[in-house]
């Protein structure tokens, strides 16, 4: 004789084959210790009452006679819809708190930096041009980079004290002037700083759970890939079109709705060996890369090996081949 | 005010429910003396209210269902029309909005949160049988995924609402194109209204279907 096995929020339920109710066992009224017992394996006392019959422990058929019946069982222990149902919400709370607690791993912690990093760049860009423009009212013949702006303002302050300095068009500064444009200047060189730091973290934290694929992409890079993904997770499930385009969602969306050329690259465009290579041959690239990326976020993901020298050799031969 | 369907009044073109937590905000709504404002920007369902819905299954004592829940505005004034004696089991596959919806759950005892793919209704088969299945997710296969969990859940003779998205379908394809093709998927069902709620949501619908 074949029997069936089915649980739910409130207990354990054998079925046969006509439907009746063979054996049961009920969880305490308690939703966390429900969800406790649920998690685990068919108590042996119960197998034991259930000699003799064919039992099968996962049928979507037992599942559904189940699921009719809820009602009714909830009704008969908790007396009201009301107390039923408050069990039930506490149950699903339970539930779900068991499995976001699983949900968050190291990747969420490393896309956040890798956001952090890109904020603070955008901060850094916003916060010189301001000082650029500013200072350029005092000593507007200056002409530096970036990096030697800030530093420049921040050791020397006014113009005055530049060893090139012969003269200025610009309007002259008193030492409060001066005194809040070098202040402004030391906030930007903290930044920097910071940002180093920052960069540092993400390369390392980026080669440590990734591996394979940080080896064949810039850590920085892959650290961008993997906050568009979403989690090591999804990059290991995407193929490798879709590692290929990452970056590149509006372009594939207007060619997708029939306007304009299909994209050939996302992020995937700044690593050197697409960027490097000659125009003509850039999609292929794109496309070796993607395939090999592909590879790498799955044993990243899932068998954790390291196989980048592999990888790497198989990537450089195939673009060899195509560039001789 | 006018009560329009059980529990759900309607002042002009504004949807009120009644507050299940008198005095508590969910989404930045108005709340006036126990009513709370549903406002249609933010919900399929009170979209499809206004713009002509003629059966309204979810109703006070109702089972639901709900796959796509996210943060829980929907969730919340189901959760005030169907009362005490109803229940809807929220299902929501995002951690990040999950938390908002376990924050609306916390006082509404008739709200059963689950994490889970909405595409697996295996994973949380311990759901009862219900009256309503609600489908909101931005899902190519959406219409496959409605019909899987309305086999399991949905009792005979229960209705299966499904808000549909073009774009999320097919983005290149005409949206009254896309919501013929999927409402002919259903055809097991019986479509009772496909209501075009473009005036609030852009090129979405909500189909209305009963199971037979």
């Amino acid at each position: 004789m074949k029997a069936a096995m089915a649980k739910c929020p409130f207990g354990i339920f054998i079925f046969d084959e006509q439907g009746n109710i063979l054996a049961s066992r009920l969880y305490p009224k308690d939703p966390q210790k429900a969800l406790e017992l649920f998690g685990e394996k068919t108590p042996k006392e119960l197998l034991d009452q259930l000699k003799g019959y064919e039992l099968k422990t996962k049928s979507s058929e037992a599942d559904s006679m189940l699921r009719v019946r809820i009602r009714e069982i909830g009704l008969e222990i908790f007396g009201s819809h009301e107390n039923m149902n408050e069990f039930l919400s506490e149950f699903g709370m339970a539930f779900t708190r068991s499995r976001m607690k699983k949900a968050v791993g190291r990747d969420n912690l490393i896309i956040q930096a890798s956001n952090a990093l890109d904020d603070i760049n955008k901060s850094i860009n916003l916060f010189v041009t301001r000082l650029r423009e500013w200072y350029g009212l005092h000593y507007p013949e200056l002409k530096l980079s970036d990096n030697e702006l800030i530093k420049s303002v921040c050791e020397l302050g006014a113009r005055e004290n530049f060893p090139k300095f012969r003269s200025s068009t610009g309007t002259g500064l008193v030492p409060e002037d001066e005194e809040i444009l070098m202040k402004y200047a030391a906030l930007i060189e903290r930044m920097h700083e910071d940002k180093k730091g920052l960069e540092k973290y993400v390369k390392e934290s980026v080669r440590e759970t990734m591996p394979n694929f940080s080896s064949l992409i810039d850590p920085l890079l892959a650290a961008r890939m993997l906050a568009m993904a979403g989690s090591t997770e999804r990059l290991a499930r995407m193929t490798a079109s879709t590692i290929q385009l990452l970056g590149a969602e509006k372009a594939l969306f207007r060619h997708l709705k029939q306007k304009g050329k299909p994209p050939k690259f996302g992020l995937i465009f700044y690593s050197p060996y697409v960027q490097n290579a000659p125009e003509g041959k850039r999609g292929k690239m794109a496309r070796f890369l993607a395939s090999k990326l592909m590879l790498a976020a799955r044993i990243d993901y899932y068998s954790k090996r390291d196989e980048s020298s592999r990888l790497k050799k198989e990537l450089e031969e195939e673009i060899g081949r195509v560039l001789a | 005010m006018k009560e329009i369907f059980p529990g759900i009044f309607r002042k002009g073109n504004e949807l009120y429910t009644v507050n299940a937590v008198p005095g508590k905000r969910v989404y930045g709504e108005k709340l006036t003396d126990n009513y709370r404002e549903w406002i249609p920007d933010r919900s399929k369902l009170a979209s499809a209210i206004l713009c002509g819905l003629k059966e309204m299954p979810v109703k006070p004592g109702a089972k639901i269902v709900y796959l796509g829940a996210s943060t829980g505005t929907t969730v919340s004034h189901v959760s005030d029309i169907i009362g005490l004696d109803g229940i809807v089991y929220a299902v929501e596959f995002a951690e990040r909005v999950m938390r908002k919806l376990m924050d609306v759950a916390k006082d509404r005892k008739n709200i059963v949160p689950i994490l889970a793919d909405a595409r697996k209704p295996e994973d949380y088969s311990w759901v009862e049988e219900c009256d309503v299945v609600y489908v909101d997710v931005a899902d190519p296969q959406e219409t496959e995924l409605s019909l899987r969990n309305a086999e399991a859940f949905l009792k005979k003779g229960g209705y299966m609402l499904i808000a549909v998205k073009s774009q999320s379908i097919d983005v290149t394809k005409d949206p009254k194109l896309v919501f013929k093709e999927e409402s002919e998927k259903l055809k097991d069902y019986k479509i009772l209204q496909i209501v075009d709620i473009d005036k609030y949501q852009k090129d979405h619908a909500l189909v209305v279907a009963v199971n037979q």
